[in-house]
């Protein structure tokens, strides 16, 4: 639950960033924080996983 | 003791899967998708290099410009330059660990020579792709790398020269020398698509893409270390004015740093032989197949007369060497009195693995030594044995 | 041959009839000169080149002969060195094991374990781990009753 409020609360973080990025031209921030986006994506696949194989094993 | 070396190399890399398996899961294990990986990169470069092919201008007074337009005018231009300069680093780390993964593991021999020899094409391919990719740019370095390209063709006993001439298009740098290298960045780029059906054409149902877990993780990778290190030229080219040191992409230009140590005709002499070793890897077996713990059950046989052609074998087998042809009589079971098609091993692809004989339910493929009826009676030994007392 | 089979004799190790791929775990020295395996004299090992190999109907035929439980190890998921074999042959348990729930066979007995070539380990537990699970299954061994 700690680590999924985490990712939510980066998440949210990351857009915030892709936003101010794009109004205030900074186009490298927006990007790191797109990468970052992408990055915290694959550990929320995880996370998915972790959660499927955890039913069908109960 | 090269043999105990080898070993070693297989239990790590064994050994290394299932750490990782440990760690995440199986079928989340990057290693098992390195080919697949490759692929990733591949794409994420050819995307890119198509939006950055509509702003570059091949030519000695506009490359540099161009380039630099890309990076500073264009919006998100300099990530786009970043993901396909880093895109071209993860496409050779997924290529190599590919390679040296298939070469410990053993999966290269016999059947799987078409692959290896494709492989060792499409390595030779992108290593040039993105080779000429770094004289593109047009800057102080690829003036360098372009004057040293040209100082190595040069050093070819015979017909060198001409290859220099033809690869700058004239005696010197001139006009046409840009629009040709970015031939050569292209065209071998392309190639690779020809080169990859070769590496998959005795492949059934290759793997061609990582789960989507790595598909994000690469590309959140490759956009954030394009945002933290932009990717950037050096000085603009000056003719007659060479620097004498670069800064050496490891991935790409090796070879150039090679030309340090080494004559450049030695040089090219080196990578000549290391492509040709890698061509003759699959044919330097010497260990017998029983030496390898292969057993020879020989190669699977169709017993027409129960043949249905009902194609299931067709479709397991990993190498493609089952081929259903038109059956002109009539099986001699019953299920096989009205089939259409006959199956047919294709000997010379045939790694007994025995695939297809667990395919087929009408028992009419055998493996010669190891036939379904001595299997039968192992299982019924087993499974009628007298029970022992509990352990 | 049923007689064997007693169900009442004091809790005997379940026969188990497990199918070993020559490239998964390292067999040298793993199975005794009857064909059962070191440690269990319980469980029957027959190699295999490849888990695809394995015919359903061979699976169906040990527990039909009085098996309490049969298994087949091949490598790890992704790691087949034939590349599709083990996932091949999970379809295939997979199906097998739809079949028997239909005629009133409990689908646990049919086994599908992953280890790689230096795992023995872990395979001499996943052994002893399915063994257990076999015995635990009531009515003990089906054989012989359908």
């Amino acid at each position: 639950m700690g680590l999924a409020l985490v990712l939510i609360l980066a998440g949210l973080g990351c857009v915030g960033a892709m936003l101010y990025g794009e109004w205030a031209s900074q186009k490298l921030v927006g990007s790191a924080a797109l990468g970052l986006l992408l990055m915290m994506f694959s550990a929320v696949v995880v996370l998915f996983r972790k959660a499927d194989t955890a039913a069908g094993e109960e | 003791m090269t043999k105990r070396l080898w070993l070693r190399l297989q239990s790590a890399t064994l050994k290394a899967d299932v750490f990782i398996n440990r760690l995440l899961y199986q079928d989340f294990n990057p290693l098992y998708y390195t080919g697949g990986l490759a692929n990733l990169f591949l794409t994420v470069l050819v995307i890119t290099g198509i939006l950055i092919f509509l702003y570059y201008e091949p030519s000695l007074e506009g490359a540099y410009a161009s380039v630099q337009f890309l990076t500073e005018g264009v919006p998100y231009g300099v990530i786009f330059r970043g993901l396909h300069r880093y895109a071209a680093d993860g496409f050779m780390i997924a290529i190599f660990v590919h390679l040296f993964r298939n070469w410990f593991t053993d999966r290269y021999r016999e059947a799987r020579d078409s692959q290896w020899i494709s492989g060792m094409v499409l390595l030779v391919f992108s290593g040039f792709a993105g080779l000429t990719g770094y004289l593109l740019v047009w800057d102080e370095r690829s003036l360098l790398l372009v004057s040293m390209t040209v100082q190595a063709l040069r050093s070819i006993p015979l017909g060198g020269n001409w290859l220099a001439t033809m690869f700058l298009g004239g005696p010197g740098i001139n006009g046409t020398t840009l629009p040709r290298v970015l031939a050569l960045h292209i065209a071998p780029a392309m190639t690779l698509y020809a080169l990859l059906w070769w590496h998959y054409v005795r492949l059934r149902a290759p793997r061609v893409w990582p789960p989507a877990v790595w598909v994000l993780f690469c590309l959140g990778a490759l956009f954030f270390v394009s945002a933290v290190l932009p990717a950037t030229s050096g000085a603009a080219a000056q003719p007659g004015s060479a620097p004498q040191s670069f800064e050496v992409a490891w991935f790409y230009l090796w070879p150039y740093a090679l030309m340090k140590w080494l004559a450049p005709a030695w040089a090219l002499a080196l990578i000549g032989v290391i492509i040709a070793y890698g061509l003759y890897i699959p044919y330097s077996i010497r260990e017998t197949p029983a030496e390898r713990g292969l057993r020879g059950l020989g190669q699977a046989t169709v017993v027409e007369e129960n043949c249905t052609g009902c194609e299931l074998c067709y479709y397991d087998c990993p190498y493609n060497a089952i081929y259903m042809v038109p059956s002109h009589e009539p099986g001699k079971s019953k299920a096989a009195a009205n089939r259409k098609l006959l199956a047919v091993v294709v000997e010379p692809r045939c790694v007994e693995c025995g695939i297809c004989i667990g395919a087929c339910p009408f028992e009419a493929l055998e493996l010669p030594r190891l036939l379904d009826k001595d299997v039968q009676e192992m299982i019924r030994a087993g499974a009628q044995a007298p029970a022992p007392a509990a352990s | 041959m049923e007689t064997a089979m007693d169900p009442n004799a004091s809790t005997p190790a379940p026969r188990v009839v497990g199918f070993l791929c020559d490239w998964a775990v390292n067999s040298e020295g793993l199975i005794n000169a009857d064909g059962t395996m070191l440690g269990f004299p319980n469980v029957t090992l027959v190699l295999v080149p490849c888990s695809g190999f394995v015919k359903t109907g061979w699976l169906d035929l040990a527990l039909k002969s009085g098996a309490a439980g049969v298994f087949v190890c091949g490598c790890p998921m992704g790691d087949c060195l034939n590349r599709e074999g083990n996932w091949i042959m999970e379809e295939r348990i997979d199906q097998l094991r739809k079949r028997l729930q239909r005629q009133k066979v409990d689908p646990e007995r049919i086994g599908l374990v992953a280890y790689g070539m230096h795992d023995r380990d872990g395979f001499v537990a996943g052994v002893r781990a399915f063994v257990d699970k076999v015995a635990g299954i009531t009515p003990a061994p089906a054989g012989g009753k359908r």
